[in-house]
């Protein structure tokens, strides 16, 4: 017996890794996105390897750009340039490990919420509630002052805070996936809850997951540098560009490139990261 | 697949149970956050006592100011003894600045409402404006490079953005003043001035939500059968673009104003640190650092009841605008 | 001959979309002439540019859209020449349109009655829309509204889809237009909202002398309304007569195909192998399914026999869905629901859904799916095995879902549900989402499986036309309750329900007669 129905030509949904890195790469923003993310993680590790030193005196104090100082030193006599490659390293510690166990503990909740339903799904919701009544920063600060401030609390405190969003985000997704029927297929051929969540769910929930996780990696750093603008991260001598902005603020009218490098770095760093959610969202499909 | 309506049926929503429901729910939320915040600061290593007197007091001292204070007892003693005083209207001293809670949150939260306001006149008007803007050019390169700055611009942090602008606009132009204190004498235009740099730093950040919003749901009007049914009616442009795109196509952008007025008015704490300008997200800030639990504890709530009732406020203009939308609870959203 | 001044034309239509993979034509030189005061029905599946052809008249194409060559003449008119205020005066005076989804063709936050005025409005050119006006009330009237004033103060999402659909024609009516163009007007709608709606139109037509173009996917249906028909295959009109003559006698290769693979509602089943006294297979007793106030299924009981195939028909929101997924085990119900299968089957009943498009994870290539099934019910089959089973080449097991047709999607859901021993299929419109001329190869494999293997069906379907090559008994369902159950011989020669009588007469496209009650619908 022939069959001779029309075949489409387009594949629409999971095309593989190696082809979305190929599309992605040709994309002008994300290539030069992802050359800024590149330089930025390198940036603390080149300083270690050149043995250059952020803590030390290098020069007069307060000398404006230009000569043996590229961008210039602090009233402390310290390289800003120096500093200002180092400061990447706590950046980019904290945010992406905040980041990562929001995501795991976000994929977990999501997806138990959107396929049961039930008491875990009121319970995130509610929480979202009380998320929403307390402006994120406040929250996050509270927590921070509250435990320490140490790397570990606020990394801590700004994955417990963002897992709610993720889980959000994956249970939306779950939600749409459960009105297809591929899901109840499996249920009436018996597989069990676990492994419907796994092999069928989560690959399918996976591409929002990733875009998600992606925003949430840049307000991570979005929060974490205010944390350390309001002194709550690191502290000093450390090259934290949040903190610098924070030290040096009150020199802005005389020695304006002690704040202004360390902001537009974190904007660089920021955008770049955000040009690649943006991205990955288009090849992904959504 | 149609579903058989039974001719009489109308669309009722108990909107009066929603209110009421979603009313009841704000002692609840605030009586949780009250105590987390209790708590959480409690938690908190160092001693307002301390902070207080100065590294130099003696332990004695330092005890007999907190008993004056009312900072001994237990938790809940404390607990119970600031939720009666503060019900009844007495929100206690501030332990760092020795003033009325009260008066001084009064005063700072006024000052990040104005500042908040202003920023979302700008945040309203301009995103909305660049996302319906945008719609009409969907798919082609000024619709793309709004998109990729509008991205970039929401995304980078506040303080940031506000530093590069005082560099340029305070330092190098000298068209406004670095510290953004409230003048004594001023009249509103100083006024207007040392919050402008505040104001557009706030608003940056949010323009880039509001905007997509807007582009989103503007690109889903045009997109959708009606649209098309109102065109292929004959109906002049004008009609159609006030009668039945701008409605539908700004629903979806009342959620996020909402949200973002919220948040713009509940005090930047990192803008009015960095700015040095006097709201409750500093006064937030100053208190933690200075272990002012009182002080806090006021700033906190102020802070939250302000948002959840904005939130009410926000979901009731959506569900006027859409009458399909139904929030009774009955379908747990998604 | 010189054009009747008030009549369509259109002559050498040619139509191409410029897509990432280059031009695609999706009209080529098409042609054809409506008379005023008559009907013309456009017939064509998926694909074949039937939309296109609508929208190329009125000039609302997509921005990709290009028109190469050909005329559109309107009475006197040059439409394909129009200036925007033209063009506009055109819409509003001249031609009006009527939808396939009527709920999403109205404004969902307008009142309805506002949305009529409007068109009264448009005709004019000035003036402001006055939903309480007399005219507007008329027109509600003229469309067999019973509560004109109460119906016009309503928001679209608060009326059916037939009502929808009324005030669409309402809307239509305003301006008393020359020429209506109907797509996919009563898809989706019951079988009594359909030909409810389609008097209407009929009715309009004869008394605005209106040229009427009805366009369709469903063949008889077309020749039942119209007087001629224009048959369209790949944006080329094949073939073009008297709506009897093309459907009696089809020229073209692809009407005639077309025509075959319609499923006949009068062709008996060829002889079953069910014994009258089969033991059950599955026992329904007492089922009961309610969602909030509205009750899906009502206190039903039911026997499914071993090795029959027992039909469910009934129209939406008759319960027959919720009937079958209950039976499956996918709905929680009140009542019991016992199968009776042999003691190995783990899994003894089988699903096989009606949108091909959710039915497969698009993340797993076919042999995935299927080896995962094998296993899941203990089948012997290897996987190249059982898609041969199902007429698919075997070069197909490493593809992805996205990567098939609808055809072949379903074959593959098909497999799955054949992938290991059960006792009874529980197919849920299997077929409705496909074009007419995989349906009926998909039903002649379906029919194969069932004879084979011995399973039990219990087939869900809206269409007796479709479920007449198949079933052994019929159950015909309305408003959750069995209303008539026999023999399917029994019930297309004999049916007793009005009901019955009702659904049979729409699918055989005559007149509904019968005496049901008024649905609420209407």
């Amino acid at each position: 017996m022939t069959v001779t129905d029309v075949t489409p030509v387009v594949t629409n949904d999971g095309p593989p890794p190696q082809r979305v890195a190929l599309q992605l790469l040709r994309r002008p923003t994300f290539a030069i996105s992802a050359a800024i993310l590149v330089f930025w993680v390198l940036a603390p590790i080149a300083v270690k390897i050149l043995g250059l030193d952020p803590y030390e005196q290098a020069g007069d104090a307060n000398l404006s750009p230009g000569g043996d100082h590229l961008l210039g030193t602090d009233n402390l006599g310290r390289d800003v340039l120096i500093r200002l490659l180092a400061g990447a390293g706590p950046i980019l510690t904290v945010a992406p490990a905040a980041t990562l166990l929001a995501a795991v503990l976000g994929t977990i909740l999501g997806l138990v919420a959107g396929y049961r339903r039930g008491l875990v799904d009121d319970l995130l919701m509610r929480s979202f509630d009380i998320l929403n009544a307390v402006p994120g920063i406040v929250a996050v600060l509270l927590v921070a002052s509250a435990f320490g401030r140490s790397s570990f609390t606020i990394v801590l405190a700004i994955g417990v805070f963002f897992t709610p969003l993720i889980a959000r985000t994956v249970r939306s997704a779950v939600l749409v996936e459960m009105g297809k029927q591929y899901v109840e297929a499996s249920r009436t051929q018996g597989e069990s809850t676990w492994r419907i969540l796994v092999s069928e769910l989560l690959p399918n929930v996976r591409p929002a997951l990733v875009v998600e996780a992606t925003i949430r990696l840049g307000y991570a750093i979005f929060v974490s540098a205010g944390l350390s603008f309001l002194n709550l991260g690191a502290q000093a001598p450390s090259p934290d560009w949040g903190l610098v902005v924070a030290q040096n603020r009150i020199f802005i009218q005389t020695s304006w490139w002690t704040v202004a490098f360390p902001a537009l770095a974190i904007i660089t760093l920021v955008v770049a990261i955000n040009l690649i959610a943006d991205n990955l969202r288009e090849v992904l499909g959504r | 697949m149609t579903a058989v309506a039974p001719p009489a049926r109308t669309a009722h929503r108990p909107v009066g149970r929603i209110i009421a429901r979603r009313l009841l729910q704000v002692p609840i939320v605030l009586f949780i956050v009250s105590v987390a915040v209790f708590w959480l600061v409690q938690v908190v290593p160092g001693d307002p006592g301390r902070v207080a007197l100065g590294q130099f007091a003696t332990s004695e001292q330092v005890a007999i100011w907190k008993a004056e204070n009312g900072l001994d007892g237990s938790m809940i003693e404390r607990y119970g003894s600031w939720l009666g005083g503060f019900l009844t209207g007495d929100w206690g001293t501030s332990l760092s600045l020795g003033e009325p809670v009260r008066g001084l949150v009064g005063e700072r939260f006024l000052n990040s409402i104005l500042l908040g306001l202003f920023a979302f006149v700008i945040v309203a008007v301009v995103g909305v404006a660049l996302g319906v803007f945008q719609a009409f050019r969907q798919g082609g390169r000024t619709d793309r490079s709004i998109t990729v700055t509008m991205v970039s611009l929401s995304s980078i942090p506040e303080f940031a953005v506000g530093t590069v602008l005082l560099v340029v606009f305070s330092v190098f132009l000298g068209w406004f003043p670095v510290f953004s204190g409230i003048p004594e004498d001023g009249g509103p235009f100083a006024r207007l001035s040392v919050m402008t740099l505040p104001a557009i730093t706030l608003a940056a950040a949010s323009i880039g939500y509001v905007a997509r919003m807007a582009r989103a749901g503007t690109i889903d009007t045009l997109d959708a059968p009606y649209y098309r049914t109102a065109v292929l009616k004959g109906l002049p442009r004008r009609r159609i673009v006030g009668a039945h795109v701008t409605r539908n196509s700004l629903v979806p952008s009342v959620a996020v104003l909402g949200g973002q007025l919220a948040y713009l008015l509940g005090g930047s704490a990192v803008v009015e640190t960095l700015f040095s300008y006097p709201g409750i997200g500093l006064t937030i800030v100053d208190a933690v650092q200075k272990k002012d639990l009182v002080l806090l504890e006021a700033s906190v709530m102020v802070t939250a009841a302000a948002s959840i009732l904005i939130l009410l406020v926000t979901d009731l203009a959506y569900m006027a605008l859409d009458p399909r939308i139904d929030l009774s609870d009955e379908g747990a959203g998604s | 001959m010189t054009p009747d001044l008030s009549s369509l034309v259109v002559d050498g239509l040619s139509v191409d979309y410029r897509t990432r993979r280059g031009r695609r034509t999706a009209l080529a030189d098409v042609g054809f002439r409506i008379e005023r005061g008559e009907s013309y029905g456009l017939v064509g599946e998926s694909g074949s540019g039937k939309t296109t052809a609508a929208l190329a008249i009125v000039r609302y194409l997509a921005s990709n859209a290009d028109i190469t060559h050909g005329s559109v003449r309107l009475g006197g008119t040059e439409v394909l020449d129009l200036d925007s205020d033209g063009l506009r005066e055109l819409r509003a005076r001249r031609v009006a349109m009527v939808y396939q989804e009527p709920g999403r063709s109205l404004n969902p936050t307008m009142r309805v009655g506002v949305q009529v005025a409007e068109a009264f409005v448009a005709a004019r050119g000035t003036g402001r829309p006055d939903p309480g006006s007399r005219e507007v009330l008329d027109l509600f009237d003229r469309v067999g509204f019973g509560e004109a004033d109460i119906i016009a103060n309503r928001f679209p999402h608060e009326l059916s889809g037939g009502q929808a659909q009324r005030v669409v024609i309402a809307m239509a009516l305003a301006k008393r237009p020359e020429l209506l163009i109907l797509d996919e007007p009563t898809t989706g709608l019951d079988v009594q909202v359909e030909a409810a709606v389609l008097e209407l139109v009929d009715e309009l037509r004869q008394e605005l002398d209106a040229a009427v173009l009805l366009i369709s996917h469903n063949l008889p249906l077309v020749a039942a309304r119209c007087d001629r028909v224009g048959v369209l295959q790949d944006g080329s009109l094949v073939e073009e007569g008297d709506a009897s003559v093309v459907l009696s006698s089809p020229q073209h290769p692809y009407t005639r195909s077309l025509i075959d693979a319609l499923p006949d509602i009068d062709r008996p089943k060829p002889a079953g192998i069910v014994r009258p006294d089969a033991p059950a297979i599955a026992t329904v007793r007492d089922l009961h399914k309610s969602y909030g106030s509205v009750t899906a299924v009502d206190h039903l009981d039911l026997e499914i026999r071993q090795g029959e195939v027992l039909a469910v028909v009934g129209e939406s929101g008759s319960g027959k869905t919720t009937l079958g997924r209950a039976v499956a085990g996918l709905t929680s119900h009140d009542g019991t629901v016992e199968i009776h299968g042999p003691a190995g089957q783990a899994h003894p009943v089988q699903v096989v859904f009606q949108s091909p498009d959710a039915t497969l994870n698009p993340r797993r290539t076919v042999r995935r799916i299927l080896d995962r099934s094998i296993r899941l019910l203990g089948g012997t089959d290897t996987v190249e095995q059982l898609v041969d089973r199902v007429g698919l080449g075997t070069d197909l097991l490493d593809r992805y879902p996205g990567e098939l047709s609808g055809g072949q999607k379903q074959r593959v859901a098909i497999a799955r549900a054949f992938a290991g021993p059960s006792s009874l299929v529980v197919c849920d419109e299997p077929v409705s989402a496909l074009d007419v001329s995989v349906q009926a190869r998909i039903l002649t494999l379906l029919r194969e499986l069932q004879v084979t293997t011995g399973v039990s069906y219990l087939f869900i379907s809206h269409d007796l036309a479709v479920v007449r090559g198949l079933a052994d008994r019929i159950a015909v369902m309305r408003n959750g309750r069995i209303v008539e159950i026999g023999d399917a011989e029994d019930i297309y020669t004999a049916p007793q329900h009005p009901y019955t009588q009702a659904l049979l007469q729409a699918a055989r496209h005559e007149p509904v007669t019968a005496p049901i009650g008024a649905t609420d619908a209407l």
